[in-house]
């Protein structure tokens, strides 16, 4: 029978894409290209823009910065926008300015080498806003989780495209929780001692911010406006979702051009079918060269914003079935005995390293000593995932 | 014994005068009489004599009514409808003879080697008699005598017809080939297993092969025309061997450069993949056709696209004769007899594609006896079916063949395969009537679908219509008349289903009909003309889209396409003398774009985006919206140096209105099509090839080098990330550019003997260019790229050694360069995610292919009481357990890059199939 096993497993390859495996891979034609990430919206602020270069598959991004470059931008009414480096790379419009309709605007980079960019003209396009941020738990592909989607109104054409972004932040509340912890000095104690915590590391707060492409059209739909539009999926046992938790949508609008732009981007970089795969190339955005020789990667936009938030606690879709997670996986606890020289050796070495933290203390049968129950700092220390401090907006 | 006795008679009659003969008067009247008894009675009346063997004259009667005749006058008359000649010796004694006449003079060539010359100084051509000398080659019983010697004949070749019939069945053999090996001469049989052959008088040793026979090999003396039907049986064990006798060296001989046949016994001994016997594989194994990858549907012809082969199953055309990506074939290999497969020079009848024409013949079913054939692999079952409907007229082939994946998936303990398909099946009917000795008639139908879901919320079907009739006609020795009509379509849909009330379902159709009529004009030994007309009506619904339950989807439509295609077409092949050889056809195709339709019209200069359509033009039903037209010239000339060293010149010049359109590296299942339009012209191609084909050893070895220049215009490419499918705008996402082949094919065959087999070496190269005055519309700044499935060496070895009758042991090797594909020139960063920078297509290589695979066959034995032939084929595919990668890919994974590379079979596979036939 083995081998129509086998050939099982082979029908079963061809489903499962597991004839698929990741492999090292070296460029041997890298080519250089400015990249820009330029949005500018309708919200009054510093406009930014984002100047970075094309990299090797095995650098990082932070060698590639775009710096000491001069950016504008133009309007069709003769305005003209300065933009200032603020940080590496990072280049912020000297004054506060919005984006408003029936106004072209024009992005215009001059690079220290002296290459001149400049974007095609583009106009504020109309908008509707998100109604609201739904929630609602259920299986999706085979998975249990939370699903985020929005519901837009207000559509100003039949056919609208859009850009969504969210950032998500969440409560982080430690594993254990003790209000002494270890210390050593050589000097003082011949064993590490306990001191009273004079500071808070119980309840932290995150944000991360999406960094996937969520693109959403109404052409298809018979309703102009997204109903149960998919934004961001949580799987029921993530521990963002163990304690209170809250998610801001932004949705920006597109042009048909920039939609397919970023729609191509996207099919490229998704995984592909076993059998078929998108020819890739490469993609034209708004802005080239002024001689047209040299095309920049990236698009210019200019976009109507609309944003939500949401707040949910863990028992609004959880049960008593389901049990919190934890960021910190690996909690197990160790009772140290300080008669064993090389544990107590051990445990000196781990406090002097922060490496252990105080949970409990135990009677170790031997009067006026105890024996001292550690674990790994993250499950104590709600530092390591996190800010102490709430965000502004933070409502409890 | 005759033998003496003719030489005795000769030498003793030339003697006799014929004038002395005394005459007798005869008076007959006789009815419906065995001629034995008009003999007796003649002998009664008079004192004539007559000598004779009763066995010449047994199966004939005669009518007649004499008054006073005499018995030159009588004779001619009971004799006209036989073989028998009659030499009156002396006034009593008549000699009949077989065949042959008696002469009273010593033949010319008998009478001094001098005199040939004045033979042909002569304008009026002394007729030699026919000599039968030595036996020239060993023959299996008697010698066969045929037609009946006429005295003064001026007619020295003769035409011997007749059938080659099975013996078992009865049926007629197509096939098989009939040659008489020492003059050159030969055919083969038709569908009815007629055949007709002209020989010079004279002893001959005939012989047939086919694949499907054993050898026949008789003495034959040809003194008429006549009539020779030959019983042949069935040679099951003897395959592997006989096959490549079938048209032993045809490739030497015919005028057309580029063709490949393919027989299906020739791949019954192939090892397989999954137990699934494959004609188009095989195909791939063969110098010039080759496939983007090994999961990967359809076939690039001598650097054409795939869209590009006009696949015929029974002339009806097959839009994706693959299943389940390509991995199976939809062709029933039980139930089809051959392809033929024109990769060079295609022959003026066929059009309507540029590279190649894929000629995939059905068998004809049985007309005698109830036959079966079927087989179990591990994938698939199949069983086929000859039922006869009117004895010796008509029978019908059924076909089908299924897989039991879904079965397989179900029973899997694996809660991600829930919802997991895979299946296909497909059916062919095939009906076929002999309605008169010249007129057949064949009908086929034939469907296929697949169903998978690779995703759970989309599935995925697809399905190939087609039916086709065909009906031939022999209207008199010169002319016959084909028509043909044929129906095909192709559609698929997908399913989507996902959790936020979006579910739709979206499909494309495409249907045409042909009408085709056709004449075969045998004008003279050196002339044989071809000539008709055809006509084609598309129809396709390039898009629909519609909401499924209470989905939020708006149905969507985009508007009919229809087409109409015609051609004329003419064709000579005009033998100049026994060395050299033309073909010249001239096809004239004509395309228009048919209303009702609205065509966007682009400003000139500006790129062509949706933004630029200056004007939409309305067109009524039935209004040509649009027409393109042109000739398109076949040329191929062959050039014997010997019998079995030629060479061939070619050139090819093919025009293509219907262009498949993808936008993936390979072939997808979702692939639409679109017709010529005010948008979008017309693809053609010129070809040049030159070849050179030797056969050694009595046609054992069959060597062959061809190469070829192709140049295309118009190929169809598309904008990166173009959206081919329900989009209104379609000819904005379609770039039209020209491409560049060239390659070299080498194959060397070895038809008999215990190790056979054929070893195949192309190198080729295929470029494509696509440029333009906007760089938008520009893909590798306008300068030529290698294509997807540019591939320059591509190495196939096939081979099969026969160990003892039964057991058998065959191997396939494959080596190919690694197909070009697109990789990045860095990465950037953009939203907290990275993304890679492609530029310049196809300037990476994966690594290369190579595969080898080994099979074991072994047949049942052959007690003839047994209630099936059996056949078990033990195979195991990719033994070296190369991982070959099919494709090199990159993903943005939570924000990061990572490169993938995915391959197909990357383990061995094992598989046993068992056949049986009965």
């Amino acid at each position: 029978m083995k081998f129509i096993r086998i050939i099982y497993c082979v029908v079963l390859c061809f489903l499962l894409n597991s004839c698929v495996e990741e492999i090292e891979f070296e460029l041997d034609n890298f080519e250089n290209y400015l990249v820009v990430e330029a949005g500018i919206t309708n919200e009054l602020k510093h406009q930014q823009v984002r100047l970075t270069r094309t990299y090797d598959l095995d650098e990082t991004i932070e060698n590639n910065v775009e710096q000491n470059a001069r950016v504008q931008i133009v309007t069709g009414n003769g305005e003209v926008f300065e933009f200032r480096e603020s940080q590496d790379g990072i280049y912020e419009s000297e004054i506060e300015f919005q984006a408003v309709p029936g106004v072209s605007y024009q992005l215009i980079i001059v690079t220290t080498t002296g290459e001149e960019y400049i974007s095609s003209p583009e106009e504020l396009l109309p908008a509707s806003t998100i109604e609201d941020v739904e929630v609602e738990r259920r299986v999706l592909d085979g998975e249990d989780g939370l699903v985020i989607s929005v519901n837009t109104s207000g559509a100003a054409t039949d056919s609208d495209y859009y850009r969504f972004e969210y950032e998500e932040t969440y409560q982080i509340v430690s594993r254990y929780r003790y209000g002494s912890d270890l210390e050593y000095d050589a000097a003082r104690d011949t064993i590490p001692y306990e001191v009273f915590k004079d500071y808070e590391e119980h309840i932290c707060y995150n944000t991360s911010l999406s960094n996937e492409l969520i693109l959403g059209s109404t052409t298809d739909l018979s309703d102009n406006n997204l109903q149960n539009k998919l934004v961001h999926f949580i799987p029921v046992r993530d521990p963002k979702i163990s304690f209170r938790y809250s998610i801001l949508v932004k949705q920006y609008s597109l042009s048909q051009a920039h939609y397919n732009y970023l729609r191509t981007l996207q099919e490229m970089s998704l995984s592909n079918n076993l059998f078929s795969q998108t020819q890739p190339g490469f993609l034209n955005g708004n802005i080239e060269s002024s001689d047209g020789q040299q095309e920049a990667i990236g698009l210019f936009t200019v976009s109507s914003v609309s944003t939500k938030r949401r707040f949910f606690d863990f028992d609004d879709y959880h049960t008593t079935a389901d049990t919190r997670t934890y960021f910190a996986t690996d909690c197990r606890i160790t009772t140290v005995d300080l008669f064993n020289p090389v544990a107590l050796e051990a445990l000196i070495s781990q406090v002097v390293a922060g490496e252990v933290k105080l949970v409990g203390i135990i009677p170790s049968g031997v009067p006026g000593i105890v024996n001292y129950e550690v674990t790994t700092p993250s499950c104590v220390d709600c530092r390591y995932w996190g800010d102490l401090e709430p965000p502004e907006f933070w409502e409890d | 014994m005759k033998k003496l006795i003719f030489w005795c008679l000769l030498f003793t009659c030339h003697l006799m005068m014929a004038q002395e003969v005394k005459v007798e008067q005869i008076s007959l009247n006789f009815e419906d009489k065995p001629i034995l008894e008009v003999l007796q009675e003649i002998e009664e009346q008079t004192s004539y004599k007559f000598f004779f063997l009763d066995e010449w004259l047994e199966e004939y009667r005669v009518s007649g009514n004499f008054e006073n005749a005499d018995l030159q006058e009588v004779l001619p008359q009971i004799f006209r409808n036989t073989l028998i000649n009659f030499y009156q010796i002396n006034e009593e004694r008549v000699i009949l003879t077989k065949n042959n006449v008696i002469y009273d003079e010593v033949a010319q060539s008998l009478s001094g080697p001098g005199k040939d010359e004045e033979q042909t100084g002569s304008p009026v051509v002394n007729v030699e008699p026919v000599f039968k000398t030595g036996t020239a080659g060993v023959a299996q019983q008697g010698t066969i005598y045929i037609g009946k010697e006429v005295i003064g004949n001026n007619k020295r070749t003769f035409t011997i017809s007749g059938t080659i019939t099975d013996t078992d069945t009865g049926r007629g053999l197509p096939n098989v080939s009939v040659l008489v090996r020492e003059r050159g001469i030969g055919t083969t049989t038709n569908n009815a297993g007629y055949y007709e052959l002209k020989l010079p008088a004279g002893p001959h040793l005939l012989e047939t092969s086919s694949l499907e026979t054993a050898a026949y090999r008789r003495q034959i003396v040809v003194f008429n025309d006549g009539n020779l039907d030959i019983q042949l049986e069935e040679n099951l064990e003897m395959l592997g061997e006989i096959l490549l006798e079938a048209n032993s060296n045809r490739n030497v001989k015919q005028t057309i450069a580029g063709i490949e046949q393919i027989n299906i016994n020739e791949i019954k001994t192939i090892p397989l993949v999954l137990g699934e016997r494959d004609l188009l594989k095989v195909a791939l194994t063969r110098p010039g056709i080759s496939t983007a990858g090994e999961g990967s549907a359809g076939f690039n012809v001598r650097g054409g696209n795939t869209d590009q082969n006009l696949i015929l199953l029974d002339n009806a055309v097959i839009y994706n004769p693959a299943h389940f990506f390509g991995i199976f074939s939809a062709i029933n290999p039980f139930t089809t007899s051959s392809v033929e497969i024109y990769k060079g020079n295609i022959p003026s009848e066929y059009g309507g594609r540029l590279s190649s024409v894929f000629d995939i013949k059905s068998k004809d079913a049985s007309t005698t006896e109830f036959k079966g054939e079927g087989s179990i692999g591990p994938v698939t079952g199949n069983l086929t079916l000859e039922i006869p409907i009117i004895e010796d007229k008509a029978g019908l082939m059924v076909g089908g063949r299924g897989t039991y994946s879904d079965w397989i998936l179900q029973s899997l303990d694996e809660p991600s395969l829930e919802n997991s398909k895979a299946n296909f099946y497909d059916v062919i009917l095939k009906y076929n009537h002999q309605i008169s000795e010249k007129t057949v008639l064949k009908t086929t139908a034939y469907y296929s679908k697949d169903a998978f879901s690779l995703t759970t919320d989309s599935t995925f079907n697809y399905s190939n219509t087609l039916f086709s009739l065909d009906l031939r006609h022999q209207i008199n020795d010169k002319n016959d008349l084909e028509i043909i009509a044929s129906n095909s379509g192709y559609r698929f849909n997908i399913d989507f289903e996902s959790d936020f009330s979006q579910d739709f379902r979206s499909s494309f159709d495409i249907n045409e009909t042909e009408i085709k009529a056709m004449m075969n004009y045998h004008h003279s030994e050196s002339h044989s003309f071809k000539y008709g007309v055809s006509g084609k009506l598309y129809g396709l619904n390039p898009g629909r889209i519609r909401p499924l339950g209470g989905s939020t989807v708006s149905p969507f439509t985009i508007d009919r396409e229809q087409g109409l295609e015609g051609a004329l077409f003419i064709s000579d092949s005009y033998e100049i003398n026994k060395d050299l050889m033309l073909y010249a056809g001239l096809r004239y195709s004509f395309f228009s774009a048919l209303g009702a339709g609205t065509q966007n019209i682009y400003a000139e200069g500006v790129p062509r985006i949706p933004e630029n359509v200056v004007e939409t033009r309305e067109y009524d039903s039935g209004e040509f919206m649009q027409t393109y037209s042109g000739p398109e010239l076949r040329l191929s000339a062959r050039y014997n140096f010997n019998p079995d060293f030629s060479t061939k010149l070619s050139y090819s010049n093919t025009l293509q209105y219907i262009h498949a359109l993808s936008n993936n590296t390979t072939i997808s299942p979702t692939d639409t099509y679109k017709l010529s339009d005010v948008n979008i012209k017309p693809q053609r191609a010129n070809q040049y090839s030159l070849g050179f084909y030797q056969n050694l050893r009595q046609n054992m070895y069959e060597i062959s080098l061809e190469g070829y220049y192709k140049q295309s215009s118009n190929m169809l490419d598309y904008r990166v990330g173009a959206q081919l499918f329900l989009n209104e705008n379609l000819e904005a996402e379609i770039l039209q550019g020209q491409s560049r082949a060239y390659g070299a094919e080498f194959m060397l065959k070895k038809s008999t003997g215990r190790l056979n087999g054929w070893l195949s070496y192309t190198y080729s190269r295929a470029f494509l260019q696509l440029d333009s005055e906007f760089p938008q519309e520009r893909v590798n700044r306008g300068e030529f790229f290698p294509t997807n499935f540019d591939k320059p060496h591509d190495l196939s070895l096939v081979a099969n050694y026969k160990l003892t009758k039964r057991f058998s042991l065959s191997t396939n090797f494959i080596y190919q360069t690694g197909r070009p594909v697109t990789v990045p020139v860095g990465k950037y960063s953009q939203n907290g995610a990275e993304y890679v920078v492609y530029s310049a297509r196809n300037q990476f290589r994966i690594p290369d292919y190579y595969r080898l695979d080994i099979s074991l066959n072994i047949e049942g034995n052959h007690k003839i009481e047994k209630l099936a032939h059996s056949f078990w084929n033990i195979s195991v595919y990719n033994v070296l357990g190369r991982n070959n990668p099919y494709s090199v890919f990159f993903v943005t994974d939570n924000g990061e890059i990572k490169a993938y590379q995915s391959s197909i079979f990357s383990i061995p596979i094992p598989t046993v199939t068992y056949n049986f036939k009965f």
